[in-house]
């Protein structure tokens, strides 16, 4: 949790996850690794924030 | 398909009863009241969080086996039957001026003031683990003979039991840290250079200021984070009044060996040890500007900065801030990376894999040098140990990747060595050693190369596990020269994406590497259809 910035249990998420598969990523509903935070890094590549 | 199945393994010292296993959990498929072990739950029942870590802490390092879908064994190397790229200026590629030996590993990093290394690998941190600190004699020989890079890792100056602080809390004598400095520097040739890692409690304890003012280094190292964990740095203590020293300096010492009822556990042998953790950084833009420019102002000449597996946002912080900042030299860690000391199922599950991340960090890369953003030097990490992974990750990460770091790897002909040495001593030299002879000139293949290195006088002094280290490094060096020769690459710069190719789709989709049916298609149908 720590790793993760959560600092109690009701703040532990679906965004904490990443899917290794394109099949976990249909089956989980949570985000293929490669598209995972993109937007945010899109942004900061641009911006820096 | 399970990629990991957790409960037993070498690295937690515990095993299943039964050959047959449910995948996700790792539990027999027969629990038996009344097995007698050793599975992690068996042994955790009376040891409790001591089945966090691998172990034993101080004689072993250990890496994560998760078998992540894509990673670089997805990744082959063309070999081609004409060219030449990267000989010296002038010269024309034939048979006589192509020659394996001929290619030059040679490769620099830096902003401006750039370090020559003599082979494009460098040591991962070695830090306040115990591991790194009794075997550092061997590394840093090692390092410095081989004509590369050391990186003295995070709070080496905090555990020194023999460190002095100044009124004001701050560094004024670590002789461990001196040791470590003096003992590359004595054996340096020209390449490669001796650089320390900087955490949150290295800040506190002034331990750039220093570096600096006492040992005149050129290069200090920020650290977001390592490829094995994604929280700080850690070793155990044995002893209770080492556990209390370090909590008043300022770590975080788990359980709290100021608690009564700890004290009393720990007199009563059921607590053995204690565990001494770093703090969670806090990284943010304008303080990593304002810190660069200290550290610059302080004198330095080079900063780098060491980065772990987390995900893109960090990634892309890590890239673009980097650019903004002059960074000397950027290493990416990927997940799972290698440890003294780490969290094994974090090791396991946290993070980027590094395939993975080393796809995205070249991605973004690309896009700040497509729009005219220089891109700092760039170093992968996470998982390599031979000379077809230095020159995968050379390529995947071309033109910005110079050098790859390598921890576990560049360890063990270290550890290898010092062993070696008191096999002789006490003359119980293994088989598999002793098949090359019993005296050290018969047993290492490059001990005349030392010595002639070093001179005859000098030789003596020589610790084993440095020639171990020398040894391992020529054979990545002629390995690369090698693989090099054939992709008809004759120095580092001339390495592109082009000589790779996926082996699977899913690669090819992850790194952008062509599929190896597409790989160079184009050129193939021209020549069939002339």
């Amino acid at each position: 949790m720590a790793d993760a910035w959560k600092f109690g249990l009701q703040h532990v998420d679906r965004n904490d996850l990443v899917s290794l598969t394109r099949e976990a990523a249909e089956v989980a509903g949570i985000p293929y690794i490669m598209e995972s935070d993109m937007k945010d890094a899109e942004r900061i590549l641009c911006n820096g924030v | 398909m399970n990629l990991q199945q957790p409960n037993a393994n070498d690295a937690t010292r515990t095993a299943n009863r039964s050959r047959n296993v449910s995948p996700m959990s790792g539990i027999c498929t027969r629990c038996i009241d009344g097995c007698r072990g050793n599975c992690e739950v068996f042994k955790a029942t009376f040891r409790g969080r001591e089945l966090l870590y691998p172990g034993p802490f101080g004689s072993i390092t250990a890496g994560g086996d998760k078998n992540y879908p894509v990673d670089y064994s997805h990744l082959n190397i063309h070999g081609y039957a004409l060219g030449a790229k990267g000989l010296p200026a002038g010269q024309v590629g034939d048979p006589d001026t192509a020659r394996f030996p001929n290619v030059n590993t040679e490769t620099s990093y830096g902003w401006d003031k750039k370090v020559k290394m003599q082979v494009p690998i460098f040591t991962g941190a070695l830090g306040s683990t115990e591991i790194a600190r009794k075997n550092w004699e061997h590394f840093a020989v090692g390092a410095a003979i081989s004509g590369v890079t050391i990186v003295c890792g995070e709070n080496v100056c905090g555990i020194d039991p023999e460190l002095e602080l100044s009124s004001s809390k701050k560094v004024k004598k670590a002789p461990d840290m001196d040791r470590r400095i003096e003992t590359y520097k004595k054996y340096h040739q020209g390449f490669g250079e001796i650089l320390v890692q900087m955490n949150v409690e290295d800040t506190r304890l002034g331990v750039a200021e220093y570096i600096i003012h006492k040992h005149k280094l050129e290069t200090i190292e920020l650290k977001w984070g390592q490829g094995a964990k994604c929280i700080g740095g850690e070793i155990k203590v044995s002893s209770i009044e080492r556990a209390l020293e370090l909590q008043k300096r300022g770590y975080i010492v788990t359980p709290d060996p100021s608690d009564p009822v700890v004290e009393a556990a720990f007199k009563e042998r059921a607590i053995k040890e204690f565990e001494r953790h770093s703090r969670l950084g806090f990284i943010g833009e304008h303080e990593f500007y304002a810190e660069v420019d200290r550290l610059r102002k302080l004198g330095f000449k080079r900063i780098t900065l060491k980065t772990g597996a987390y995900g893109l946002r960090e990634l892309a912080m890590a890239i673009k801030w980097s650019s903004k900042a002059k960074i000397d030299l950027l290493t990416i860690d990927g997940a799972p990376g290698g440890t003294g000391m780490s969290p094994w199922r974090m090791m396991e599950e946290w993070g980027m894999p590094s395939l993975y991340l080393h796809a995205a960090a070249y991605e973004f890369a690309k896009k700040l040098s497509d729009r005219g953003e220089r891109v700092p030097d760039i170093a992968f990490a996470g998982g390599f140990s031979s000379e077809d992974g230095v020159f995968k990750a050379l390529a995947m990460g071309a033109p910005f990747v110079k050098a790859i770091c390598m921890g576990r790897a560049l360890m063990i002909p270290g550890m290898v060595g010092k062993n070696i040495a008191q096999w002789i001593k006490d003359n119980d030299l293994p088989k598999t050693v002793s098949e090359f002879g019993s005296t050290v000139d018969e047993i290492f293949v490059n001990y005349e190369d030392v010595k002639k290195l070093v001179g005859n006088k000098e030789i003596e002094n020589i610790p084993l596990g440095a020639i171990g280290i020398y040894s391992y490094s020529q054979k990545i060096k002629v390995g690369l020269q090698q693989l090099m020769a054939g992709a008809r690459c004759f120095n580092v710069d001339s390495i592109t994406r082009n000589e790779l190719m996926s082996l699977t789709e899913e690669c090819a989709k992850v790194t952008g590497i062509p599929y190896l049916m597409d790989s160079y298609r184009d050129e193939a149908m021209k020549i069939i259809n002339s």
